[in-house]
């Protein structure tokens, strides 16, 4: 009836038109009709085109679920990895985790080696598919390792979902100087509003941790105003076992721009401060010229680190310029530093004696 | 037969129907095309269908893997400008970081070669900042070939992304410098941000050294700053075709002997590792030479890989005269040999040839550990 409508201006039955007419009517409708089934069958194309950006938390993706094949028995590794490839190929993207999953008799250590032959093979696989697999490993060293491989591995190859994984991991592992240090070189890209999201997160260790790495890639990642940003609202106590910021910062300088550090050091209002820019510029001088890192050393205030280093530095220098270090060794410069037991130690593996 | 024509062309018009609003030339691209992969998702399984979808549609880019992405390459550079935000979205919501770096680049430069405007306004839009990085660097690929100057322009105005720019910088400084690769250095070490500074002078050797290891190594006493100099002097020895023994000479004339040392080291080892042989003659023919102790005990460790025979090394050992580079030489040499599963005994017989030092202590405690293990 509308048909007829359009066609004629106003409600006229088909019965009641002229041959021609009809036929214009009756064709006119086919084309319809078909233009109808046309639009219908292009619907998946037009519907995925009006897709948006991607979600905010990436879910994994599953292109062949309903079609997805049985995980064979485990045999052996290579086996394993060329059943995971041949099924890659498919479109299958999640058949080593499927593998895992249905694995039941898989030792752990089994698991452990599969799972360290996926991240081998990281660049080929979707990183929330190996995220899953590392975590439902039982926990160890060498898990945690894989852990801090896959993260770090992410961040630098997209902050932005790596980011979103490393806020779902529990306090324990993300408070670790694995996960925060290792990736710091990527998260250092993100705006730093965002990446105090998961400062709030973390505990004195983790920011201490993250502060650390945020500051090691200084010169080669992210920008230092990013990072100034973010390490501003990272201030808090180090704990013992971390690495502060401010050793990291003597370090890069330390190469970098040693007449600004110098400048730097002197100026520091707060001792503790003063001493770790110290310890990081003294530890990186003396790697490359022992002799004026064991002078550097000898400011350092903190008793057991200025042992430690001036041990490390003493030792650089005999493996790299034995005359001359054993020259030093005798004087009065390493009987004033050193522990005397180490000091003649030293002297005795050379067959010599120390001069007081 | 009227009935069969009749037929026949009710038949025709549904198929002109069909065929109108199905064939993609019609299909008019959405006016909205550039902003909206900037605008909130749905969830992708709402468009998943037991079919693949075609490798080049939204939701084909979303689904590529490891396996078949490469395919995309061509028809990428033959896309339609209406076409490019669509594949843009699908591609972001690609699992898979490796392919998204790959594709983004050549998603990029083909649209940067039909909008320019329209890839730059793109590429601010992403949010992954690696991602954004890899599309910007597609772009200033393009933009440089026609108007450099505008690019770093570009580059240097942005002040709303500290890292985007010093990505920025960072690429131009790669891409520009051609004849002249120390055009821009006068303008690096103005920078007052120290880190910036040291980004710009490794992109400035970066980008030399590949270009022209030969002409880099060639004037490298001369480079001003000494920072940069001493870059230059670290990495050349890891480029192919540079002459080991021209390095080692220049390395020779620095003034420090601990420069000498460390960054002798350096391009012995990549002398050992590239002409292990080459590499011990010319240590033996400077073997009078204090600073090459560390050299000395590199090149002990890498023979001990390259050459298969105990005897061949305790030759080599002996060749070197006593004192510290034969020391050192032979007790790497020993503590690699037993930490690679030798005999141990040989790896003793080996470590007699070294006098006593701290090396032949190292040596001793890596023997001793490892025959507990056995």
């Amino acid at each position: 009836m509308l048909f007829a409508k359009l066609l004629r201006g106003s409600y006229v039955l088909l019965g009641e038109m002229t041959p021609c007419c009809r036929t214009l009517s009756t064709t006119t409708l086919c084309f319809i009709l078909g233009a109808f089934a046309g639009k219908w069958s292009s619907e998946p194309f037009l519907a995925a085109s009006v897709e948006k950006a991607p979600a905010t938390r990436a879910e994994p993706i599953s292109s062949v679920a309903p079609l997805a094949a049985l995980p064979p028995p485990f045999t052996s590794t290579t086996a394993f990895m060329e059943w995971v490839r041949a099924q890659m190929q498919k479109g299958d993207t999640t058949a080593a985790e499927r593998f895992f999953r249905q694995g039941t008799d898989l030792t752990d250590e089994q698991r452990l080696g599969l799972a360290q032959q996926l991240v081998q093979n990281s660049r080929r696989m979707d990183p929330h598919v190996l995220a899953r697999i590392i975590l439902g490993l039982p926990r160890g060293q060498a898990s945690d390792r894989l852990l801090w491989s896959l993260v770090s591995d992410w961040s630098t190859n997209d902050a932005e979902t790596a980011l979103l994984f490393i806020e779902t991991l529990p306090p324990d592992r993300l408070n670790s100087v694995g996960v925060l240090t290792n990736s710091a070189f990527g998260l250092s890209r993100l705006p730093a509003e965002r990446l105090l999201a998961l400062v709030a997160k973390l505990d004195d260790h983790g920011r201490s941790y993250l502060a650390e790495g945020l500051v090691g890639f200084a010169d080669q990642a992210g920008s230092w105003r990013n990072t100034t940003a973010i390490l501003a609202k990272l201030n808090g106590t180090t704990p013992p076992d971390a690495i502060s910021a401010a050793y990291m910062f003597g370090m890069r300088l330390a190469e970098i721009d040693p007449p600004a550090l110098e400048n730097m050091i002197t100026t520091a209002a707060d001792a503790l401060t003063r001493d770790k820019l110290l310890q990081g510029y003294a530890h990186m001088t003396g790697r490359n010229d022992p002799a004026r890192g064991l002078e550097l050393d000898a400011q350092i205030q903190d008793p057991k680190i200025r042992a430690e280093y001036i041990e490390y530095h003493t030792d650089h220098w005999l493996e790299s310029d034995r005359a001359a270090a054993l020259a030093w060794l005798q004087g009065p410069a390493a009987a004033q530093l050193m522990d005397r037991e180490e000091r003649a130690r030293l002297l005795r593996i050379y067959h010599l004696e120390a001069s007081r | 037969m009227r009935a069969l024509r009749q037929t026949l062309l009710h038949g025709l018009c549904g198929i002109a129907g069909f065929w109108f609003v199905s064939s993609p030339d019609q299909a008019a691209p959405p006016a909205d095309a550039q902003s909206s992969f900037k605008e909130p998702a749905k969830p992708i399984a709402s468009a998943r269908h037991s079919a693949p979808p075609p490798l080049t549609s939204e939701a084909g880019f979303a689904l590529l893997t490891p396996e078949d992405w490469a395919e995309a390459i061509y028809p990428i550079s033959q896309m339609r400008l209406y076409e490019l935000p669509m594949m843009l979205r699908g591609l972001l919501r690609n699992p898979f970081p490796d392919i998204k770096r790959r594709l983004l680049r050549y998603l990029f430069e083909r649209w940067a070669v039909l909008d320019h405007a329209g890839a730059l306004a793109a590429m601010r839009g992403i949010s992954s900042p690696q991602h954004k990085e890899s599309a910007m660097r597609a772009i200033l690929g393009i933009w440089t070939k026609s108007d450099a100057d505008a690019a770093w322009q570009y580059i240097t105005a942005m002040d709303d992304d500290s890292v985007l720019q010093e990505a920025g910088i960072e690429i131009l400084l790669g891409l520009n410098l051609g004849a002249d690769p120390l055009r821009y250095l006068a303008w690096a070490e103005k920078l007052d941000d120290v880190f910036l500074r040291e980004k710009a002078r490794v992109a400035i050797g970066d980008s030399w050294m590949s270009k022209d290891p030969q002409g880099a190594l060639a004037v490298v006493m001369t480079v001003e700053p000494q920072r940069l100099r001493d870059y230059l002097l670290s990495k050349l020895c890891y480029r192919d075709d540079v002459d080991h023994t021209t390095g080692l000479a220049a390395v020779a004339t620095l003034p420090s002997q601990a420069e000498r040392s460390r960054l002798s080291e350096e391009w012995i080892g990549a002398f050992g590792n590239n002409k292990p042989q080459e590499a011990f003659q010319w240590l033996l023919a400077n073997a009078d030479r204090p600073e090459l102790q560390k050299s000395a005990d590199t090149l002990g460790g890498i023979m001990t890989v390259k050459t298969k025979s105990i005897a061949d090394l305790r030759a080599m050992a002996l060749q070197l005269p006593a004192g510290p580079l034969r020391d050192a030489f032979a007790a790497h040499a020993a503590d690699k040999w037993a930490n690679t599963g030798h005999p141990l005994a040989e790896a003793e017989s080996l470590l007699s040839l070294s006098g006593p030092c701290i090396e032949r202590e190292s040596a001793q405690s890596t023997i001793a550990s490892k025959r507990k293990q056995r």
